[in-house]
């Protein structure tokens, strides 16, 4: 057998990840991804490797496409009330379970009713406090009774935690889960892989097209990389934006890199000096250029931003002006607070998150010009929920996309609202209108005016700053083929194929 | 005459090639402080991760910023870590240790038990300890490394004192009816320093590792801080494309660690009464 030295290096590079024979299951996509999963259970998913998992092996009522659409997925339809607070779900007959069962109302109700339970343990249960209620009227329909008007039920149906789970199997969903998904669960070894089958009975006919998934768990970057380039995985989930040019270059590779609504952002708490003066906000976006803070961080891999709405969103707002940068502005409008010699302060950076310290480390640098001396400081990212958020007037954070714009946004800008709580203290008045309105409507142009009115108000009176909307890329190899990266860094790979 | 014997060609002393290297190194660190080709913080969009070449002899790493330059401002940082963090362990370590060694009994039991105590923690994890509950910045660290190598000067200068303290010449010392402190600083210290010297420059270049360690774990100098340490961290993930903005910094650490090494050996061979006789054959 002819092994080329390139084959050999790549190997020996990867050995932990190339135990045994590689293509011995026919057809099977092996994807590499970082770290190891911490639970099977798909309400109880936190990471991305995680939600890779959680969206291969089970369905929601509805799912998000390439393009952000929402589409039916266990659902056929839904209709709502007119008040938006009921909401009427047909599901899709014939569904069957990894299991053989049939998937009825009576399982989607317990699934709901787990994730719900006030005394259960799911991270994302306060995202659904507008659930007043679930029933089930008859075996193909449920129904959603709503606290609040809220028109974007369906969209946050496509989360990552909301799956639906046979009811008689919720006990064994930590160590052996159960799903509707296109590929069911076969074994998992921790710092090794998560190995997938094709489920037969899926309800696409004809889907999936692969025998199974294998999740590799390759922590290092470069062992992962020269797993890709000898063979020994198929896709590289999740590549550093500072490696997309250079392996562009490859002809054995297909890189792909799409926008997406996950932001990172320099966190400015509102409730304390010298944050808590509006115009201190004003002078720390003059003082800094949003795009070259692409380009230094991001390697350009990545858009300058106003909110955590992505500027590849319908409901980004084109026509608002964002002021240009203006060092010299920025020093004005210190002194203008009181701060004639500039503002000295400490900014905190999570050691082991490379973009967002890379962030820190350019902000540090570009702030200087506006009369911000910047004191790193970098801390464990794992500390920063008990020592930092709410506590430091400066640190560098970011957040994963959400489905829907609403969650995007309420939870962060409403005064009261659950991660504005938590992080900066922020409260405009027409900024809770507007997202008070927004909710209220299923209409998608009055959504969008509301949303426009919402980025104006923050390039007025910013809360913190929405650095930019990062790039999500991936690394395929040429023999795979029907996969588009997925902005919301999950794989549909329903019609992938493996040649 | 003299001048046509001297090439005999023999390789300098250890001693002598690690001192003058370490004096070169010095220098530049000091110089550095104040003096670099390029400003060490400053970005250059445009010559991001630029391999060596005669305008970045160490090339550019990803904000652009010349690698030689960083490599030359963070020396004294490493220097300082090392050598600081030494002078600590003295300074605490030897007073501990001579004490130790003359006042037998609770007062032995409870500094020597305390230093066990201090030995059984992993070096880099007794660091993390004092640095994970304060925000980290370069005194800390000394501080920090310092005190790792407290145990092991109280523990060597006792062990040292203990066996001065048998000699006649104390034994004369105390019949004369002189007092502890004067025992301790004219009798035994002047005949303890030789082993003591020889550990520091041996400890030394651990200092200097253990400093660089907790830096790239990152409770050391901050960003944007050229600690070697910390340039490895920062340079790890364009070790494929850049692999220089690494190895600069690391390669920097070796060769300061040679040198630091060839002095402590040479001073061991001056200074060590078993070793005199036999090396310089």
């Amino acid at each position: 057998m002819p092994l080329s030295r390139r084959t050999l290096i790549g190997s020996s590079l990867a050995a932990a990840a190339v135990v045994r024979p590689a293509h011995a299951a026919g057809k099977v996509l092996r994807i590499g991804i970082s770290t190891s999963l911490n639970t099977l259970d798909p309400m109880m998913v936190t990471t991305g490797d995680e939600y890779i998992y959680a969206n291969l092996a089970f369905n929601g009522l509805a799912r998000m496409r390439e393009d952000l659409v929402v589409e039916p997925d266990l659902a056929e339809s839904w209709t709502y009330s007119d008040d938006l607070k009921r909401w009427t779900f047909r599901l899709r007959r014939g569904v069957k379970f990894h299991n053989g069962e049939e998937m009825t109302a009576d399982d989607v109700v317990a699934s709901f009713r787990r994730l719900l339970d006030p005394n259960g343990t799911s991270p994302v249960r306060s995202q659904y406090d507008m659930v007043e209620s679930i029933s089930a009227p008859d075996a193909g329909t449920v129904v959603f009774e709503l606290k609040i008007p809220y028109g974007g039920l369906a969209d946050i149906l496509t989360d990552r935690q909301v799956k639906i789970v046979p009811r008689s199997a919720t006990a064994q969903m930590a160590t052996q889960p159960i799903g509707t998904g296109p590929f069911k669960f076969v074994s998992y070894t921790a710092g090794d892989r998560l190995v997938l089958a094709r489920h037969a009975d899926y309800y696409e006919s004809g889907l999936p097209k692969v025998e199974g998934v294998e999740l590799r768990i390759i922590p290092e970057m470069s062992v992962k990389i020269s797993a890709l380039q000898a063979g020994d995985i198929d896709i590289l989930w999740d590549l550093p934006l500072e490696q997309v040019k250079p392996l562009s270059g490859r002809t054995d590779l297909r890189v792909d890199s799409v926008p997406t609504a996950s932001w990172d952002g320099a966190i400015l708490n509102n409730a304390i000096p010298p944050f808590n003066d509006k115009r201190v906000r004003q002078a720390f976006h003059l003082a800094v250029d949003k795009a070259e803070v692409v380009e230094l961080t991001l390697f350009g891999q990545g858009v300058p931003t106003i909110s955590p709405i992505p500027p590849s969103h319908p409901f980004y707002a084109k026509d608002v002006v964002v002021p240009k940068a203006n060092p010299a502005a920025a020093r004005k409008l210190l002194a203008e607070a009181g701060h004639p010699n500039g503002i000295k302060l400490p900014m905190i950076l999570p050691v082991g998150r490379p973009v967002r310290e890379r962030l820190g480390v350019t902000l540090q640098q570009l702030a200087k010009a506006g009369g911000f001396d910047l004191q790193v400081q970098r801390l464990p990212y794992s500390s920063f929920n008990a020592e930092v958020s709410g506590k430091a007037p400066l640190y560098i954070d970011g957040f994963f996309a959400r489905p829907t714009v609403d969650t995007s946004l309420f939870p962060f800008l409403r005064s009261k609202g659950s991660w504005n709580e938590r992080l900066w203290h922020y409260s405009d008045e027409t900024v809770d209108r507007a997202l008070d309105a927004a909710r209220s409507s299923a209409d998608p142009a009055v959504q969008k005016k509301n949303y426009i009115d919402v980025q104006a108000a923050l390039v007025a009176n910013p809360a913190s700053m929405f650095a930019y909307s990062v790039n999500y890329a991936c690394a395929y190899r040429k023999s795979v083929g029907d996969i588009k990266t997925h902005p919301m860094k999950w794989f549909d790979l329903r019609h992938a194929t493996l040649s | 005459m003299t001048l046509l014997t001297l090439p005999r060609l023999s390789a300098p002393s250890a001693l002598v090639l690690g001192g003058a290297l370490l004096l070169l190194i010095g220098l530049a660190a000091v110089v550095g402080i104040w003096f670099t080709p390029y400003d060490p913080a400053a970005f250059a969009v445009r010559e991001r991760l630029q391999p060596p070449s005669a305008l970045h002899p160490f090339g550019t790493d990803e904000f652009g910023r010349d690698v030689l330059s960083r490599v030359l401002a963070g020396a004294h940082l490493s220097l300082a870590t090392g050598f600081g963090a030494m002078a600590i362990s003295l300074a605490v370590g030897v007073p501990l240790g001579l004490i130790a060694a003359f006042h037998r009994g609770v007062t032995e039991e409870v500094i020597m038990r305390s230093v066990d105590l201090l030995i059984a923690l992993p070096p880099v994890l007794l660091g993390l300890l004092v640095l994970a509950v304060t925000p980290p910045s370069l005194w800390k660290t000394i501080a920090a490394v310092g005190l790792v190598y407290v145990p092991i000067m109280v523990r060597l200068t006792r062990a040292v004192a203990l066996g001065l303290l048998e000699e006649d010449f104390v034994q004369a010392a105390r019949a004369r009816g002189e007092g502890a402190p004067t025992i301790l600083w004219h009798e035994i210290l002047p005949n303890a320093w030789p082993p003591i010297i020889v550990e520091c420059g041996l400890r030394v270049t651990f200092a200097i590792l253990l400093g660089s360690a907790l830096s790239f774990l990152g409770l050391g100098p901050q960003p944007p801080a050229s600690e070697w340490g910390l340039m490895i961290a920062e340079g790890r993930d364009f070790l494929r494309q850049a692999p220089w903005v690494c190895l600069a910094p690391g390669l920097s650490l070796c060769v300061l660690l040679v040198c630091v090494n060839l002095v402590g050996e040479g001073l061991r061979e001056r200074l060590d009464p078993q070793l005199r006789g036999r090396s310089h054959a």
